[in-house]
């Protein structure tokens, strides 16, 4: 009999502990997800189309909750990434074409997360000469903090200043009892800028990288089968509290900017417009929202980006290694804070393009990345007794398929809208 | 076996190469096509026993061709059989590596140096009509060829970087890999390279490998190695890795490697474990260590007795130079602290501490307790960590013996620098971070 099945206790109080310290990687993906391109999203389904999309952040929950359980099984029940799997399974060709994929997207979302630092800091009056490199640099130090415990709990404590979002919903004073009615009522609107605005916000909430993310955090922190339940709750957890923070985005910008009938185009205008109609915190807490988001996900997706690629092409990575050791996890870590840099303050970028074809390379490859998540987590011999169940294999190839019609739709609106 | 072509020398061809490419029967007419091939550990570059045939597009069948059946690999593969002897479907009671399961794509330890790493390709040598494992190719231009790309990227890196070495090709030979493909049931993996190349790797390659492991594969190694072997790379990680390792072993397995742990780690393991746990285990380990384990626990962290390790030199007042010599060749190597020798009288009682560095030039006769220090420092258990810390630093020493709490001054253990630093830094941290900035 092994040790550790002797050792394994019950009780409140242990599992609570347990818990405790197998607690992050599903809260801090879920909070990433809700990054500057996602808050865009979201403020701007509440402005324009007022509580009607509400109704569709349970679905959306529900999904986002399956899917993420996936990837996290499956860290904790090979010990690999997911890039490892898919190279091990699917051979080097489709490996290396995904990644030549993933990069171009991911750096549409560095770049995002910079422009939304850059819009965060000028709503405080501060040039984004001085916020973009700063923010750059400090998103470098973080990463070479290398000690990955410590790092967690910066993320962890960033995670809390979402709650800046639950603060602005309650200052800008809906009427609570028709948000609670929009909620529980599906109704679908059959108009294109609506259905747009839908498939936009399920592109925002599920997205390629954070398959990848969470599932090289579970593999990270060493998290085996035994803390399985653990890991699950915790996935739970932050894909709840992350859609929360959406409902109450709508919710504020709906009572606010949707019953003014003011027109936004951007986060930091909706900022700007708030301050008149709910108030100077309400607008002070969106913009604070605003600048830790895009921060939290600029430190986070760089990284991911370089390990993933590394891991998949089986190049050496990690932190802890020099460049000579890791060039081509260093050299890509680097091209992407520094082109992300670039990108946002050089007027002569063509910006609003590569955004576009980024959203468009995303669109297209989560369809194949959560085909890659079921196949895989569905089979015995990769994934031992954590192998889906029957039920949850047709749930999962339910909803894959659900969202993946609605990710193509938005790469073919995307191309005629063009 | 006889050759078809007496005349053809033996060729290198890669793994991916053959992979897919379509098999014939006797008859010359398409079979299906090469899956996998199954290679034979029992020598030092593994020799092909199986091809596994795979035919059907939505539904795949597999056939397992032994390879003596096989007439002839170049430049197709044609089998000995007609189409209609081949079974498809039959279950395989094989176990031997399998290229495509267990190598390619998959990753593997050289354990020449000393790192994990990723195949990109398998280079096998074609003789006799036999295949056979000759290399591993981890390089670049492996990956490049994998992906179809050669002559284009040839081309292109030939013209612009001339002298890169991105032409070197990266081969790394069969007999230094270790493949880490897990046998799911019994949670272990089979050992490619003899143990005795394994023991040559230094303990910090070992550690590095293991760490760049993944968990499953991690403490697969480590059931698979031999129990001293095991015990010799358990001490090199942190209290959590060991933690986990011993978790997955069973409790005379874990108990054997705690008795070959340096006292101050096991004390540190097992009192992480519940008590239950860790009496058992107590119980299963010899005697006499066990005993030294069970005082260790018994003090608080924060003081002496907690911190101290039982292992050290000890000699009687009347040894001589010789003893030491002795002493020194029969002392496990795991024993780090040999710079002072320690003499007792009746019953462990403390009577001098040796310089060992002092017994260079010493003659074999001599007495040691002529070499002995002037007067000996010691602390008790129950000191404090700051009172051994002032102790040390005030004698100048790099050990201070640590004597039980009574008048007559039984030897219990020592603590040496190291020990004591590494509890006192994150105090002297703390304390500098509470400092207000002037």
């Amino acid at each position: 009999m092994k040790l550790e099945d002797i050792i394994k206790g019950r009780g409140l109080w242990r599992n609570l502990v347990l818990f405790i310290s197998v607690m992050g990687p599903g809260i801090i993906t879920a909070n990433v997800d809700n990054d500057a391109g996602g808050i865009t999203t979201y403020t701007l389904a509440g402005a324009h189309f007022g509580l009607t999309l509400l109704w569709t952040l349970i679905p959306i929950t529900l999904a986002l909750i399956l899917v993420q359980i996936m990837s996290a099984r499956m860290g904790v029940a090979t010990g690999k990434g997911l890039a490892d799997l898919i190279r091990e399974n699917y051979g080097l060709k489709v490996t290396f074409y995904v990644m030549l994929v993933l990069i171009p997207i991911n750096f549409g979302n560095v770049v995002a997360e910079f422009a939304g630092i850059a819009a965060g800091g000028e709503l405080f009056n501060i040039s984004k000469y001085l916020s973009v490199p700063t923010a750059a640099l400090f998103v470098w130090w973080l990463a070479t903090q290398g000690d990955y415990k410590r790092v967690e709990k910066v993320f962890l404590a960033a995670c809390l200043f979402y709650a800046t979002y639950l603060a602005s919903g309650y200052l800008a004073a809906p009427d609570w009892e028709e948000v609670l009615q929009a909620t529980v009522t599906p109704k679908l609107t059959w108009n294109r800028e609506y259905l747009t605005m839908l498939v936009g916000v399920v592109g925002s909430t599920i997205a390629p990288w954070m398959q990848f993310f969470q599932q090289s955090l579970v593999v990270d922190k060493g998290l085996g089968i035994k803390e399985y339940r653990h890991v699950r709750l915790d996935t739970i957890i932050g894909c709840v509290t992350v859609m929360a923070v959406v409902f109450f985005i709508i919710v504020t910008c709906s009572a606010t900017l949707y019953q003014s009938e003011i027109r936004v185009e951007s986060a930091q205008e909706a900022a700007l417009a708030l301050e008149p109609l709910a108030g100077h915190y309400c607008a002070l807490l969106f913009a604070i929202g605003l600048v830790n988001a895009s921060l939290f996900a600029a430190s986070i997706l760089p990284l991911s980006t370089a390990y993933s690629v590394c891991e998949g092409l089986g190049w050496q990575t990690g932190l802890d290694l020099s460049f000579e050791e890791a060039p081509q996890f260093y050299s890509l870590y680097t091209l992407l804070i520094g082109a992300g840099v670039i990108a946002v303050l050089w007027p002569g970028f063509p910006l609003i393009k590569m955004m576009y074809w980024s959203q468009v390379l995303n669109g297209i490859l989560l369809p194949v990345i959560l085909f890659f998540c079921v196949s895989l987590s569905s089979r015995e011999e990769i994934m031992g007794k954590l192998a889906n169940s029957k039920l949850f294999r047709l749930a999962a190839w339910v909803t894959v398929i659900l969202v993946s019609i609605l990710s193509l739709t938005m790469v073919a609106s995307l191309l005629v809208g063009s | 076996m006889v050759s078809e072509d007496p005349i053809a020398p033996p060729t290198f061809v890669f793994f991916a190469d053959l992979v897919g490419t379509r098999v014939l029967d006797s008859e010359g007419q398409g079979v299906g096509k090469i899956h996998d091939i199954t290679f034979s550990l029992l020598e030092t570059y593994p020799k092909s026993t199986t091809l596994i045939l795979k035919s059907g597009f939505l539904r795949s069948h597999y056939a397992e061709i032994p390879w003596h059946q096989i007439k002839k690999i170049y430049p197709q593969i044609q089998l000995k059989l007609p189409a209609q002897e081949i079974i498809f479907d039959h279950p395989s009671g094989n176990h031997d590596l399998r290229l495509r399961r267990d190598i390619l794509d998959k990753q593997v330890v050289d354990t020449n140096n000393h790192k994990v790493i990723r195949v990109n390709d398998v280079h096998l040598l074609e003789v006799d009509n036999e295949l056979r494992v000759a290399h591993v190719d981890v390089g670049l231009r492996g990956l490049v060829r994998r992906l179809g790309w050669q002559t284009v990227v040839d081309f292109f890196i030939a013209g612009v970087l001339p002298r890169t070495t991105y032409f070197k090709e990266r081969f790394i030979s069969w007999k230094y890999i270790q493949p880490l493909s897990l046998n799911h049931k019994s949670g272990t993996l089979k050992l490619t390279v003899p143990e005795r190349q394994l023991a040559q790797i230094p303990s910090a390659g070992f550690r590095e490998v293991m760490l760049d492991m993944d968990i499953y594969q991690r403490t697969a190694l480590f059931k698979s190695l031999n129990p001293d072997l095991r015990a010799q790379v358990f001490k090199d990680f942190d209290t959590d890795t060991q933690q986990k390792l011993l978790g997955n072993l069973d409790l005379s397995e874990a108990a054997f490697v705690l008795s070959r742990t340096p006292a101050d780690q096991a004390t540190d393991i097992l009192e992480r474990l519940p008590s239950p746990v860790s009496e058992k285990l107590l119980s299963l380990m010899e005697t006499s260590h066990a005993r030294k384990l069970s005082t260790l626990l018994g003090y608080t962290s924060d003081s002496a007795g907690g911190i101290m390790t039982t292992e050290m030199i000890t000699l009687p007042g009347s040894a001589k130079v010789r003893d030491v010599v002795q002493v020194f060749k029969q002392a496990p190597e795991s024993l780090e602290a040999t710079t002072f020798i320690f003499l007792t009288e009746n019953g462990n009682h403390l009577t001098a501490m040796v310089p060992t560095r002092k017994l260079l030039l010493a003659k074999p006769d001599d007495p040691l307790s002529q070499y002995a220090l002037a007067k000996t420092t010691y602390v008790k258990v129950k000191d404090s960590l700051r009172e051994v810390a002032f102790q040390m630093e005030f004698h100048k020493l790099p050990v201070i013996p640590v004597v039980n709490n009574g008048k007559e001054k039984i030897l219990q253990g020592i603590i040496t620098v190291d020990d004591i630093l590494k509890h006192l830094i994150p105090i002297a941290w703390k304390r500098r971070a509470k400092k207000p900035i002037s």
